[in-house]
């Protein structure tokens, strides 16, 4: 009997194991047409400082397991889904409990298979034409076990738990130098190993090893509340050493977080943004862009909301109207404006195979200003058209994967970053992403950034507190007259999507910008 | 699922064991279950769809701990799937390794915070529910949508102005949303309280948003209830409610960006008061000088016609809960009294550190040990991503039942006779603080269930997507001039707790009207 879950007890014997159980399953349920399981097991070190004390602390594994089953009635085929952790003591039994949760995937996917027959039937000629009969359209799998490793110089697992409280009591007993001039810190430390193991009825079988170190930074300093994460798919050696790679660059978490804290002290002295009533020309950082991209590309290119199936939660997209109305091929943004979905790009957003087995592919969504398309699913493109892209995935297995970003992003031009601000006479510079409020179907944002600064005949003058902008994005798009060659990859630590809501980490960024928008300030 | 009497058992012999461990000074068992059904609706007629897109279930259940070593201490630890001595052991072993010295944990709960009053207040026919019932019960949701959707189409296509829409199909009719139900069971007991607590609750929730997305027309139902008959009325109805709710925005226009008097409807009012006031009504909030009423305690930060409650204890709610995840009472805290702070959420160790803080009587306003009773913590509880009460948390501050009233509320016949030229704000989505939570400033956009305001009657719909709000929510509260008499229950995506809200008018809101390019480019 285990008493502590660990990564390598998911045997390459037990994965085999596993995929028999799933293709057994296929055979004798009466109905089921294909079954697929996700599972993952995970190890983690955590400790979190708040106002200069250390206030707790954790070491800890989980495993969790999530089920689809698609069956079928009377040639009408629905899903079910079942998920649940599992516990290091019953890890023993895991075949058992899997066949468990196929039992009662498979029940909920025949009721719902039944009630769609009827509905289809009974609402027939009209409102049950369009109930679909979900036969997925798979892609070529692969014929034999994939197994991608981790990276990392500092192995999460045998990472010591002293170290990451150390890391988190320091980083915030350094704040101690600011003294009265902020308020309320909060440092959080974090070190973990992720194995994510897929497995289907068609003898698939997909084990990827994540590392994931994150260390998340708050600071308040007057009505000034700023914050910022490192964090990359690596080791503990991150807070460390920072990041040094060719699009990810962080300096150590100390100098990390003091930086943070000077910019809270500097800005908690300074005017409060203003609001213009007319667009400015503005000029936005990498930083800054990470989110711009992230909510104003990422999501509407997402295609599960393109098929209006977020149209109770995280909205619509105004980039698909319908399947034949779509703006595939059309102009939204000046001829500087590109921007793709690159999961093979590295950050949070890396990964080799999505949560239904589907290799990860770049999807570019928009090209010299023409829009060219979405991210999808096995779902969403079978419905829709196109070729699988690889970007179903769930926070945690026991939840039911949606359409996510893997790294979304601005694409690189060719001018310098100096150079945008230079040839402005008046205008405002934004530097650093804050807090997001974008518009159903994703047509207007307002987004506040870290500081905003006034340029004036090229030069950057005052600094501002709580200021921001806001536009409509295709406006934005089309107004986009400089791209900077300074791309950087940012991580996201928090984007929710979902109900249950998933809160999931993932990779956005882009070069320096140039636009137009309206300034917006504080109160 | 794991029983109550299993969890009170399984919770009795743990704290027997703690007591036995020569190195724990104090500590606290905390045992839960949960279920989550889940069944996510998708309809579309003119996009091929499932109808009931997700039906799912996820459950849980285990043993956390809350250790104060003999060293001064403290740490948790949590076992999944496991409450025997084993995963005690699990869970202890982890709280070991993972203790600190926190200097502002000043103790577990003390028994001094009076007893629960409630027992036996879930519905037995909900906590057994079967997987085709439930998965039937979606659908029939699904299908009262369609047939209303069907009558409505009707209507239109009587109406001479729609001759364009010969089919009900091409409404482009979206049904999405959930019916969800959770069930949860759970045991506390600690040193200091070592007579097992139990408690066991069910709570179900629809959530509809209806379009007919050719007339750009789009409506919310919504239901909350505690029982199975409530659920198999109150689902279908909601359903209805969010077509019906559709139909009546059909062809809306839009305003011009400025000023205007503004009626928020209960989703909208919750918005605005989960997601901007009630986080700065938190003890935890004032202490980190995080909250919009910082110094505020006893002074007005709302107009007088305002009153803000929680009561975790009224069976009447659907987020009722005889105790909290700490094992204390929940009960009524009077947040906003006739527009002036009069109390603050809490959790146990939020009320503690407030009380210690040598800073408190300056972040209040007023001395916190003066005011205990307003801060007691009636509000610790261990939820997660709204499926239940979670033994791997800590325990941390949240609503249960937040209830926004008046002690003036009048009819909105009589708020809309009082707005000469106006807007009904119905359902808002994406309100956050957006220059923090302390400065106040909010922004969020306009997507459904609103109106035009002329000559005190509702007019003409509203475009939904077309308006931004950009305000501030210390200035908006003061301007408040009026609070309905209906309560609804409204169900906010990813909160835990529930929220009852009226309709609230206010003056001098600040609008702004978007998309307008974008919407020129969707009609090219």
């Amino acid at each position: 009997m285990a008493h502590r879950l660990e990564i390598p007890m998911l045997t390459e014997g037990l994965r085999a194991d596993i995929v028999d159980l799933l293709g057994f399953s296929a055979k004798i349920w009466k109905g089921l047409a294909f079954v697929d399981l996700r599972l993952a097991i995970g190890q983690g070190k955590g400790a979190g400082a708040e106002n200069m004390n250390l206030l707790a602390a954790g070491d800890d594994f989980g495993m969790g397991v999530g089920v689809r089953v698609i069956a079928e009635h009377n040639g009408i085929h629905a899903p079910g889904y079942d998920g649940r952790p599992v516990g290091a003591e019953e890890f023993e039994h895991l075949l058992e409990i899997i066949d468990k949760m196929v039992a009662a995937a498979y029940e909920r996917a025949r009721a719902n298979a039944k009630e769609k027959y009827w509905t289809k039937n009974a609402l027939s000629p009209v409102f049950g034409q369009s109930l679909w009969n979900m036969v997925l359209k798979f892609p070529e799998w692969p014929q034999t076990p994939i197994v991608v490793p981790a990276k990392y110089a500092y192995d999460p697992a045998a990472f010591p738990l002293e170290k990451i409280k150390s890391l988190a009591q320091d980083t915030a007993s350094m704040f101690r130098a600011f003294g009265k001039n902020i308020n309320y810190s909060y440092v959080g430390v974090s070190t973990e190993i992720m194995r994510e193991f897929y497995a289907n009825s068609f003898g698939v079988s997909i084990t990827q090893d994540f590392a994931s170190s994150q260390a998340i930074v708050y600071v308040a300093a007057g009505d000034v509340q700023i914050y910022d994460v490192l964090g990359h798919q690596r080791g503990a050696e991150i807070f460390y050493k920072g990041i040094h790679e060719p699009f990810i660059e962080f300096q150590p978490l100390i100098d990390f977080a003091g930086a943070l804290g000077q910019d809270a002290v500097g800005l908690s002295r300074a005017p409060v943004c203003p609001t213009t009533e007319k667009e400015v020309p503005v000029v936005t950082d990498p930083h800054y862009n990470t989110l711009l991209v992230h909510e104003i590309v990422g999501h509407p290119t997402e295609l599960d909301r393109g098929l209006k199936m977020e149209t109770a939660y995280a909205g619509r997209t105004w980039l698909l109207k319908n399947p034949s109305d779509t703006m595939v091929g059309k102009k939204i943004g000046s001829l500087l404006l590109s921007a793709y979905s690159d999961p093979s790009l590295p950050g949070y957003g890396h990964y080799n195979y999505d949560h239904e087995g589907v290799p990860a592919k770049k999807v570019d969504h928009i090209v010299d200003g023409v829009f060219t398309g979405f991210m999808n699913s096995l779902q969403t493109s079978t419905i829709f058209g196109g070729e699988p892209n690889g970007h179903w995935k769930a926070t945690s297995p026991e939840l039911v994967p949606l359409v996510r970003m893997s790294n979304t992003v601005f694409a690189a031009g060719d001018s310098r970053p100096e150079d945008l601000v230079a040839d402005i006479d008046d205008g405002y510079y934004l530097e650093g992403h804050a807090i997001p409020s974008i518009a159903e179907s994703r047509e207007n944002f307002r987004i506040s950034a870290r500081k905003v600064r006034k340029i004036e005949n090229g030069e950057l003058t005052t600094l501002y507190r709580n200021g921001g902008m806001s536009a409509d994005s295709r406006d934005y798009f089309m107004a986009i007259d400089g791209v900077g060659k300074d791309f950087r990859l940012f991580p996201i630590p928090n984007c929710g999507k979902g109900q249950p809501m998933q809160v999931k980490k993932l990779g956005n960024g882009g070069p320096t910008i140039r636009s137009r928008a309206r300034i917006t300030g504080g109160a | 699922m794991k029983s109550v009497e299993e969890l009170r058992k399984a919770c009795a012999e743990a704290l027997a064991y703690l007591k036995a461990q020569s190195d724990i000074a104090d500590a606290q068992v905390f045992m839960a279950a949960n279920k989550h059904w889940l069944c996510r609706l998708n309809y579309t007629s003119h996009i091929r769809s499932n109808g009931l897109e997700e039906p799912k279930a996820s459950q849980n259940f285990g043993t956390g701990v809350t250790i104060v070593f003999a060293d001064g201490k403290v740490g948790s630890g949590s076992a999944e799937s496991n409450t025997s001595i084993d995963g005690l052991r699990e869970a202890l072993a982890k709280a070991k390794i993972a203790a600190v010295k926190n200097p502002e944990f000043h103790g577990l709960p003390q028994p001094e915070f009076g007893k629960p009053t409630l027992t036996d207040y879930h519905d037995n026919a909900l906590m057994g529910l079967s997987n085709k019932q439930f998965v039937s019960i979606a659908w029939e949701v699904l299908r009262q949508g369609l047939r209303g959707a069907y009558d409505v189409w009707k209507t239109v296509a009587l109406s001479s102005k729609k001759t364009d829409i010969p089919n009900p199909l091409d409404l482009n009719l979206i049904i999405g949303g959930d019916v969800q139900l959770i069930r949860e069971r759970m045991a506390v007991a600690s040193f200091a309280m070592p007579n097992v607590q139990t408690d066991e609750s069910s709570m179900t929730a629809v959530s509809i948003t209806a379009m007919f997305e050719k007339l750009a027309a789009k409506g919310s139902g919504f239901f909350a209830g505690k029982t199975l008959n409530e659920l198999l009325h109150g689902g279908p109805e909601a359903a209805r409610s969010a077509i019906n709710s559709a139909a009546a925005t059909m062809s809306g226009s839009r305003i011009e960006s400025g000023e205007h008097t503004v009626i928020f409807g209960p989703q909208a009012v919750a918005e605005l008061i989960n997601n901007l006031v009630a986080p700065g009504l938190t003890a935890g909030a004032i202490f980190a000088e995080l909250s919009p009423f910082q110094e505020d305690f006893g002074k007005m930060i709302a107009s007088p016609k305002l009153c803000i409650y929680d009561d975790g204890a009224n069976p009447e709610f659907m987020g009722v809960k005889a105790i909290t995840c700490e094992g204390l009472p929940t009960g009524r805290t009077d947040l906003v009294v006739d527009g002036k702070l009069a109390g603050l959420l809490s959790s146990h160790y939020d009320y503690q550190r407030m009380l210690w803080d040598p800073e408190g009587a300056r972040k209040l306003g007023v001395d916190p040990h003066e005011h205990k009773e307003a801060l007691w913590p009636r509000n610790g509880f261990r939820f997660g991503g709204g499926a239940g009460r979670q033994f791997s948390s800590d325990p941390s501050c949240s609503g249960s039942n937040t209830i926004v009233t008046s002690s003036e509320k009048e009819p909105l016949e009589n708020l809309l006779q009082r707005v000469k030229q106006g807007v009904y704000i119905g359902r808002m989505w994406y309100v956050y603080p957006i220059n923090g939570s302390r400065a106040g400033d909010f922004t969020g956009t306009v997507t459904a269930d609103s109106y035009l305001i002329e000559d005190g009657k509702l007019s003409r719909p509203l475009k939904p997507n077309t308006v931004r709000i950009n305000d501030n929510i210390k200035t908006l509260l003061m301007k408040i001039v009026g609070v309905s008499d209906q309560l609804k229950p409204v169900n906010l995506w990813g909160a835990d707790e529930a929220m009852y809200a009226p309709d609230i008018l206010v003056e001098g809101v600040k609008l702004e009207s978007i998309g307008e390019s974008v919407e020129m480019t969707r009609s090219m």
